[in-house]
């Protein structure tokens, strides 16, 4: 009897449970939308019409847990840090914050699962290399309105100025810039130790042809050491990328040719692309470049190694050092061509952001808080270096060093080499090893950039998904073994350019195109 | 696709003739309850889920959620065949796969027979736990160990190996058609292990009097393999072969994806519709058109299952899958 009976609760509970995720898989997506509903009404009948009184007293504002995603490797002090972040915001926005810190390796995944399962969070940290876009037309951002940036984020406005306009979609605002270089140039980092004791001068490279006796001086003088070290998309090809402006932030056909006009090239079949490709595969031949350049993945032993002379990186005022600091030896930059001028356009200001999520319960109190992040001292190097004399101390007003005994693996909390992701560069203190007026230069850099033609221009790359699809598929299998100079280039190359057609990169070409006259048209550039 | 099969043969029981359905429930009860925890698991995890295939057909918009984001046809599908690429991965994905299910059915009953053979226990166990324990290893870390043998500057093979053969050292990530030949032996060292340990078991499940049997009639040992151990253990090759086919053109992700480091030059003989997927789809993050590479696999695979069933059906009714 009894087992009959346990039996049938037993069924109906599992018909329950069943039934109940049956529901809640259909009510995932709907509920997603009606709390979205809900949150759009409290806002603008609420919020919104004395949010000002509201944003300066701090006081009307009801208690709210801002639920942030932030990619760091997990660190074992974040209870600790999250308490300190706790005290300081409940103060100024009456707020508390739920930190969701992973490392690289899974934090696009968690991000995305979060957006794709509709849970409501408020701020993640999103990048063009990121899928920024792609999540932007997929509507998983909140567009920030000029409203809103007035009322809850004023001081970032007139910081980040005009490079807000470069993050717009559309003529819309779904992301604030992380407040850091808004300009880059491609240059090689090179070991200091080989460049002063082979009398090496960097201030003279004009051309890959400028480089190769350098390299072959080291060739000769130094066995055991890679004179050009290749890693994936750092070839001596990647160079060239001081004379191109990618269109959609990544390496797929379709350029503009930097400081022109506004027409799109396919720069895989430009003459110069093509004749980078036989310096490289000249060097490569030669033994100037590592001979696992067109599969490496890891680097960090060979650089950590010390075990080449140049390789190639973004650089910006101060990347030498920063890179020093993790490779444990000297390293001196340049540009190249050394006299080229900082370049800013989209794809440098999109690379790192902070959005608000659709799903975020108050949009406005997520705003504020970015708002603090950029603007705030005291939160912002919180976030970044913990808590003062337990995690870092100070060396004097704006110099930190780890606290006493600790060190980047065991101190408990430490955003090192991970700050840009987050808030403002220019209110952070420095590293003991950094240059103390990094801030300064930084600005400086900002302001020399030229500026990009189509700053404000957002590739909508929807209407060709399915080329992207295959050409990326194309780009992937051919170009670093082309770049790296690996392969044969008489008979791969044809091979590689005759795959992009088929793949339909005319179409991608025209896309592109197409959108830049249109955009160009209806913003008056020419 | 085991989902498939085993829903099916869940299915097919109460079908024999009767009073009906219920009557079947009602008669069989304590089986039934044995059966539920499974089949809830099976429908929670497997069969609620296939509705999501809608994504495949969907312009995806977080906004307006699933059900309500616009319906495209097959535009998500188009990807798959608009390159030249669509032959090629198609060619690799069944070619390996039918290539590793022949091995894994050839190899894997050899190596059971020859263990079963092996009268002594601890030698049994000993060789048994070798051939498994590959098994346990992660697809990253074979990566790796593939990578020290293969790599072009010290690599073991490139180092020693082949200064003592007297050939010239070769660059094995940019040699595709090599690959067509490391690929499967890494499979076979990898998975080989598992098929053998069923296949032991099932020869564990023969009667030791056909043997002694057949010894009394004079029969070899060869002879006693050839007509009790393969006869008895057809049954098990048809049943893991088929599961295996119904996945057919799922490849191996790890395989195809981490141990050949994804070097371009290789695709022609290594990339399968899992890597270009998701090397296509890496960029756009488009959730549409991954639903529907992974509903065409399932659905290319379905077909291939119930044509193999089908097959098996006429050549042996008997051991038929459902």
């Amino acid at each position: 009897m009894s087992k009959r009976l346990t039996g049938k609760i037993a069924k109906a509970l599992y018909a329950v449970l069943a039934m109940a995720l049956t529901l809640s898989l259909f009510a995932g997506c709907g509920s997603g939308n009606s709390k979205e509903g809900a949150s759009t009404v409290t806002s603008t009948s609420g919020d919104s019409s004395n949010a000002a009184a509201e944003n300066s007293s701090g006081l009307k504002l009801e208690p709210y847990e801002i639920k942030a995603y932030i990619p760091n490797s997990p660190q074992n002090d974040l209870e600790l840090v999250t308490a300190e972040i706790n005290k300081q915001l409940q103060q100024k926005i009456n707020a508390t914050i739920k930190i969701n810190m992973y490392g690289f390796d899974s934090y696009q995944d968690k991000v995305n699962l979060a957006i794709a399962s509709g849970e409501p969070f408020d701020v993640c940290f999103s990048a063009n290399w990121m899928q920024y876009s792609q999540n932007v037309a997929k509507n998983a951002f909140t567009e920030i309105t000029d409203e809103m940036l007035d009322r809850d984020a004023p001081q970032t406005k007139a910081n980040v100025g005009r490079f807000l306009d470069s993050c717009k979609v559309d003529g819309k605002l779904f992301a604030i810039p992380t407040e850091k270089e808004f300009a880059a140039y491609y240059g090689l980092v090179a070991k200091k130790e080989l460049v002063d004791k082979y009398n090496l001068d960097l201030t003279k490279l004009k051309t890959l042809a400028d480089i190769e006796p350098m390299l072959k001086t080291v060739k000769e003088g130094e066995p055991g050491i890679y004179p050009f070290y290749v890693y994936k998309n750092g070839t001596p090809v990647g160079l060239l990328l001081n004379t191109f402006e990618m269109v959609d932030g990544s390496n797929l056909p379709g350029v503009l040719r930097r400081n022109t006009d506004f027409k799109v090239y396919n720069q895989y079949e430009e003459p110069e692309y093509k004749e980078a490709l036989k310096i490289a595969r000249d060097w490569f031949q030669k033994g100037y470049i590592n001979k696992n350049a067109a599969t490496i993945t890891d680097t960090s032993p060979d650089e950590k190694g010390g075990k080449f002379l140049f390789e190639l990186q973004v650089l910006k005022p101060g990347k030498d050092n920063e890179l020093a600091q993790s490779y444990g030896y000297p390293l001196t930059q340049t540009a190249f061509p050394a006299d080229v001028k900082p370049y800013t356009s989209c794809n440098e200001v999109q690379n790192s952001m902070m959005a608000i999520s659709r799903t975020s319960e108050d949009k406005d109190r997520a705003l504020m808080f970015i708002e603090l992040l950029h603007n705030d001292k005291e939160l912002m190097n919180t976030f970044a270096f913990g808590i003062e004399n337990k995690h870092y101390v100070k060396k004097s007003e704006n110099v930190v060093d780890f606290a006493p005994g600790l060190n980047a693996t065991s101190t408990g909390y430490s955003m090192v080499g991970m700050q840009w992701t987050l808030g403002n560069q220019l209110i952070e203190y420095t590293w003991t090893n950094e240059d103390p007026d990094k801030a300064q230069k930084l600005k400086d850099f900002n302001k020399d950039a030229v500026e990009s033609k189509i700053s404000g221009f957002s590739f909508n790359s929807e209407p060709v998904k399915t080329e992207q699809a295959a050409i990326s598929n194309v780009v992937k299998q051919y170009v670093q073994s082309l770049e790296s100079g690996s392969v044969d280039i008489d008979s791969v190359y044809p091979k590689f350019i005759s795959a992009l057609k088929a793949a339909g990169v005319d179409k991608l070409i025209a896309e592109k195109q197409k959108q830049i006259d249109e955009w160009a048209a209806a913003n008056g550039k020419k | 696709m085991q989902n498939t099969v085993a829903a099916s043969a869940i299915a097919s029981k109460p079908e024999k003739k009767g009073r009906g359905f219920l009557h079947e429930v009602n008669k069989n009860k304590s089986l039934f309850l044995l059966m539920l925890p499974t089949f809830l698991f099976l429908l929670i995890n497997n069969y609620i889920p296939m509705l999501g295939t809608i994504i495949a057909f969907k312009d995806l918009d977080y906004a307006k959620g699933i059900l309500k984001s616009d319906w495209i046809g097959f535009k998500n599908f188009e990807f798959l065949f608009k390159s030249d690429a669509a032959f090629r991965i198609t060619r690799n994905t069944l070619g390996y796969n039918a290539l590793f299910i022949f091995l894994g059915l050839v190899i894997g009953v050899t190596f059971a027979i020859a263990l079963n053979e092996v009268k002594q226990k601890f030698l049994s166990k000993t060789y048994q736990t070798i051939v498994f324990l590959p098994y346990f290893l992660s697809m990253i870390v074979v990566a790796y160990l593939v990578y020290a043998m293969l790599k072009p500057e010290n690599g073991f093979v490139n180092k020693f190996v082949l200064p003592a053969l007297g050939v010239e050292a070769m660059d094995w990530y940019s040699s595709p058609n090599a690959w067509i030949i490391i690929l499967p032996v890494v499979w076979v060292w990898k998975y080989i292990g598992y098929g053998v340990v069923l296949y032991l078991a099932g020869l564990t499940g023969i009667d030791e009097e056909l043997y002694e049997a057949a010894a009394i009639d004079g029969a070899k040992r060869w002879q006693q393999i050839k007509s009790i151990t393969i006869p008895l253990l057809t049954p098990l090759m048809i049943i893991t072969t088929l599961i295996s086919i119904g996945s057919i053109f799922r490849a191996d992700f790890g395989l195809f994806y981490q141990v050949t480091q994804d070097a371009g030059m290789l695709y022609q003989t290594t990339d399968v519709i899992d890597t270009y997927v998701y090397r296509g789809l890496l960029i756009s993050n488009d959730i549409g058109m991954a639903s529907a590479a992974g509903l065409y696999q399932s659905l290319i695979g379905f077909i291939i299952v119930s044509l193999a069933n089908w097959v098996v059906g006429k050549i042996s009714p008997e051991n038929k899958l459902y």
